[in-house]
């Protein structure tokens, strides 16, 4: 794997609220390039248009969940290699291991500290391509 | 008319089965008499009859010789005028013809004397006639008349011939008469008995009839009752919402209620002879045949292939009838109750997940506005800003701590659990407290450290609680303070302590300081940051993992929290160097773990060690069995949940057998609470139930006391003493060899001897209403041995009542205690 630069997220949250913060927490101070999605099918249509670098994926949201959403993506062959994240109140080591199970190359805890988001994500996608 | 319940009786009487069985015998036997009187008299009638026509048969035969004499006659005249040739020839034959008649008649009459002389005499007469007809033919014809003397022989010989023929005739007639009547008697008899022969059977035809009917009718009510409660029986299976099916040893399906039908979805005849593991998943063969008393969860498989979740218990039926072993399955649908639990999980998640989200916002926006990338405020706003942040760190702690109380309150906690070193613990619980340092203004370091021990926690967890712990010790102290930690370990059980010198725990608030939401000050100006769950999440973590959690406190000096922990090193719990010896001896108390995770037998056998029991370890209650039958064992310590069968059975079996039934036993399981109340009314007869994770200073206690009471019987000694010094060293001196009473007055002791069996007495002298020496003579009474320990001297003269007597100052411990045991070994 060649290790890119990480410049495109593509967020999925639906609390307005938290996708403020997080924008200000990604590009404000991360500098990233951020597309923020509402839902898990708002997600899979993005991903027709414009393939991300990253996905950030909120665990519970309703309808299609964190989860069920990752494994949409994972079952089309573009979308297949693109690293994703889950982002969740569940802390518990057992479910968060289970989460990393799924394919996710991070987990990560909400309230998040937006100050150290972008940080976080970047060391994240520096492991992965390593 | 007999009272109905007598005729019943009567009736029960009349049907049993030997009873009719004799009286139709006897009946039979009647009618069969009756059958051959009345042969018997038919048989007369015929030889009656025969007689009458006898009788007949000689008045024929007379009749036919009087006719032929006639003819003979009429012949003989009529020749003896005609000269007819032809006529004298049918005379003589005529004549002739008689002849053989008589001797017809003379033998119809041989059996009546008189009737035959009679027919001699006619014989003879005729034999006459016929030789003087014989001459009368010869010599006369017409032209030569008869002389008047052969005419008058020939009338005088008719006329004696005529009356011996009547007089013949006569008697037959009277005999005729005779018999007529005889057989008409004999008609009327036999008529009698044919009728009495014929109401005979009659009777036996009807009152067989009468209690036939009877005994049907009885037998329909009979079957009506049955019916009636199978059909109450089957009602009630079919009304228990549970699927109840009987299957035998190889798991076919004898018989099942109406709930099974419903639940798996077949129709009625669909069950017959299927197996059982078409209806469970995840089972196989064997074990459906061990679960007993304790419900075992398993997949349910209905016919359109859905499964669902299901609660299985299994018993073996006793059913003395049945060709061979049945066993009775219950099911219970349990998909509501997971949907409860499922529920419920989702609920805490929900929670934890609703509470979480609005404060990662504000968190968020805090975080992003102090961490100035929007700009920069006044120091008052700064000010605001900070406390809002503050606090909503404040509330994330706290969901998270309310949510683990739940979690460990519901037994949802989940631990890892691995051996992790105990200094390096300590060591990261500090690194994560670093910042207290310069936040409180303290230092934090360790003291005292044993750096090669080991613990069996959960990492996470296990830091969890040190780190509360030392952040507690560094909130609490004093500016300039220090905060120590110490490692250290005394029989095999590790002590991590953190101590403070702060202004100690209040003594009003030590009763209470591990309950939820309870913090000691209210009038502290201190920042009293913390959530108040800490200490409890913390004192029931540690309890989780078998051990000790608890506090020291000296009021405006310090506070000592510490935890204890088994060492495990190398994977196996260190042995403790023994607490628990006591002078037992040579006997070898054996101990039986049945166990069957491996790593939890060794960990048992590891901690038992120290108490003197040789131990076995079996892995199934089957190899349990086998050393049982092979051994004698002092203790057994049993898990519930074993794979061949299941403890709390195990557990009446042990009690229903000799060899085992006074044996201590203690339950070490997950679910011991649950077994406790299976066993129900049996329970006691368990020791100790003790749940997983073992508590081991409560195990060890248990140990303890089993074998102090399977000692010998402990001896009971009276102290006599008011000073409460001496009341402790005495009882310290004397702890595990006698049980000790103390009381403080002349008085008491007088009550107390009244009550209860001593078999030592320590006599102090000097008593709050008394010399103790005025005692002696009641103690006399009772023979008890006395030992006077007292400052003063006792009097010489109370010498001879009293085994031993010694001055506290001049004696030393061992004395007393020495002299104590002679005399109780006495």
């Amino acid at each position: 794997m060649t290790n890119k630069d990480l410049h495109n997220i593509l967020y999925a949250e639906d609390e307005a609220d938290i996708r403020a913060i997080a924008q200000i927490a990604l590009e404000d101070i991360g500098g990233f390039s951020v597309q923020y999605c509402n839902t898990g099918k708002e997600v899979l249509e993005a991903l027709k248009h414009a393939l991300p670098d990253i996905i950030l994926l909120d665990v519970m949201m309703p309808e299609m969940d964190g989860i069920t959403t990752l494994q949409e993506i994972r079952k089309v062959p573009e979308f297949v290699h693109i690293p994703a994240i889950f982002m969740t109140a569940k802390i518990q080591p057992a479910e968060v291991a289970e989460y990393k199970k799924m394919g996710v190359i991070d987990v990560i805890n909400k309230p998040f500290d937006p100050m150290s988001l972008a940080e976080q994500i970047k060391n994240s996608w520096n492991k992965f391509y390593e | 008319m007999m009272p109905k319940k007598r005729i019943v009786s009567i009736m029960k009487i009349f049907l049993q089965r030997q009873f009719i069985n004799t009286m139709l015998l006897i009946a039979l036997i009647l009618l069969s008499f009756t059958g051959y009187l009345t042969y018997q008299h038919i048989q007369n009638l015929l030889i009656a009859n025969n007689w009458i026509l006898h009788t007949y048969k000689v008045i024929g035969s007379a009749d036919q010789i009087q006719i032929g004499m006639l003819d003979a006659e009429t012949q003989l005249n009529n020749y003896l005028f005609t000269n007819d040739n032809s006529l004298a020839e049918s005379s003589l034959s005529n004549l002739n013809v008689i002849e053989p008649n008589v001797l017809i008649l003379r033998d119809l009459t041989i059996d009546n004397p008189e009737q035959t002389h009679s027919v001699d005499q006619l014989s003879k007469l005729i034999q006459k006639k016929i030789s003087i007809f014989h001459n009368i033919i010869g010599r006369y014809s017409k032209s030569n008349p008869l002389p008047p003397a052969i005419i008058e022989e020939r009338l005088k010989l008719k006329y004696q011939i005529e009356n011996i023929i009547s007089k013949l005739k006569y008697n037959e007639l009277i005999l005729l008469e005779k018999r007529n009547s005889n057989f008409n008697i004999l008609a009327k008899q036999t008529n009698t008995i044919l009728f009495l022969a014929a109401l005979l059977t009659e009777t036996i035809f009807i009152l067989s009839i009468v209690l036939l009917n009877y005994y049907l009718q009885q037998r329909i009510l009979a079957e009506k009752k049955q019916n009636a409660s199978e059909a109450y029986k089957t009602a009630i299976l079919n009304a228990v919402s549970d699927a109840i099916i009987t299957i035998d040893t190889q798991g076919v399906i004898q018989s099942y209620n109406s709930q099974t039908i419903q639940m798996f979805g077949y129709n009625n005849a669909g069950l017959n002879h299927m197996n059982i593991n078409k209806l469970i998943a995840d089972i196989d063969d064997k074990t459906i045949f061990t679960i007993r008393e304790l419900a075992k969860e398993c997949i349910g498989k209905r016919n359109n292939g859905t499964t669902f979740p299901t609660e299985i218990s299994t018993s073996k039926m006793a059913y003395s009838d049945a060709d061979e072993q049945i066993y009775v399955i219950v099911i219970r649908d349990i998909t509501e109750r997971k949907k409860v639990d499922v529920m419920k999980n989702e609920f805490v998640s929900v929670i934890s997940h609703e509470l979480r989200t609005p404060l990662t916002s504000i968190r968020g926006s805090l975080g992003l506005l102090l961490g100035g990338t929007v700009g920069t405020f006044s120091d008052k706003a700064a000010k605001l800003l900070d406390i809002a942040k503050n606090n909503c760190e404040r509330l994330l702690l706290l969901i998270n701590d309310i949510l683990d109380i739940e979690k460990i309150e519901s037994g949802k906690m989940h631990f890892n659990y691995n051996n992790i070193n105990v200094r390096k613990l300590v060591d990261e619980a500090i690194a994560i407290n670093k910042m207290s340092e310069q936040k409180f203004g303290i230092t934090i370091k360790v003291n005292e450290s044993i750096d090669d021990i080991s613990i069996k926690v959960d990492h996470e967890r296990m830091l969890q609680v040190l780190s509360h712990l030392i952040s507690n010790a560094a909130k609490f102290s004093h500016s300039g303070g220090q905060v120590t930690l110490d490692i250290t370990k005394k029989n095999g059980i590790a002590r991590i302590s953190v101590t403070d010198n702060g202004p100690g725990i209040p003594i009003e608030f030590r009763s209470h300081i591990f309950n939820k939401f309870s913090q000691a000050d209210s009038s502290d100006t201190r920042n009293k940051s913390g959530t108040g769950l800490g200490l409890s999440i913390s004192k029931a973590i540690i309890e989780q993992f078998g051990g000790h959690f608890n506090y020291s406190s000296i009021e405006n000096k310090q506070t000592t929290f510490y935890i204890e922990l088994p060492i495990w090193n190398d994977g196996a719990m260190q042995l403790p160097d023994n607490t628990l010896h006591t002078n037992q001896g040579s006997n070898t108390n054996r101990l039986l773990i049945c166990e069957d995770d491996e790593d939890q037998a060794k960990y048992l056998s590891t901690i038992l060690q120290s108490t003197d029991y040789q131990i076995d370890i079996a892995h199934t209650i089957e190899a349990a069995r086998n050393f049982i039958t092979n051994n004698h064992y002092n203790l057994l310590v049993l898990d519930l949940l074993l794979p061949d069968q299941d403890g709390v059975a195990f557990i009446k079996e042990l009690r229903a057998n000799e060899k085992t039934r006074d044996t201590p036993i203690i339950v070490i399981s997950i679910i011991a609470e649950t077994g406790r109340s299976l066993l129900g009314s049996d329970a006691f007869s368990v020791l100790s139930w003790l749940e997983k994770p073992v508590d081991l200073s409560k195990l060890l206690n248990v140990i303890t006391s089993i074998k102090q009471s399977t000692a010998k019987k402990m001896p009971h000694i009276l102290q006599i003493e008011d000073d409460l010094d001496t009341q402790n060293l005495i009882a310290t001196l004397l702890e595990e060899q006698a049980v000790i009473t103390s009381v403080t007055t002349l008085e008491e002791t007088r009550n107390i001897l009244k009550r209860e069996h001593f078999d030592l007495v320590i006599l102090d002298l000097l008593l709050p209403d008394g010399n103790g020496a005025q005692l002696l003579p009641d103690l006399a009474n009772y023979k008890l041995p006395i030992i006077v320990y007292s400052t003063l001297k006792l009097e010489d003269s109370y010498s001879n009542y009293v085994t031993n007597k010694f001055v506290k100052s001049k004696t030393s411990k061992d004395q007393l205690v020495k002299a104590i045991m002679t005399v109780l070994n006495h």
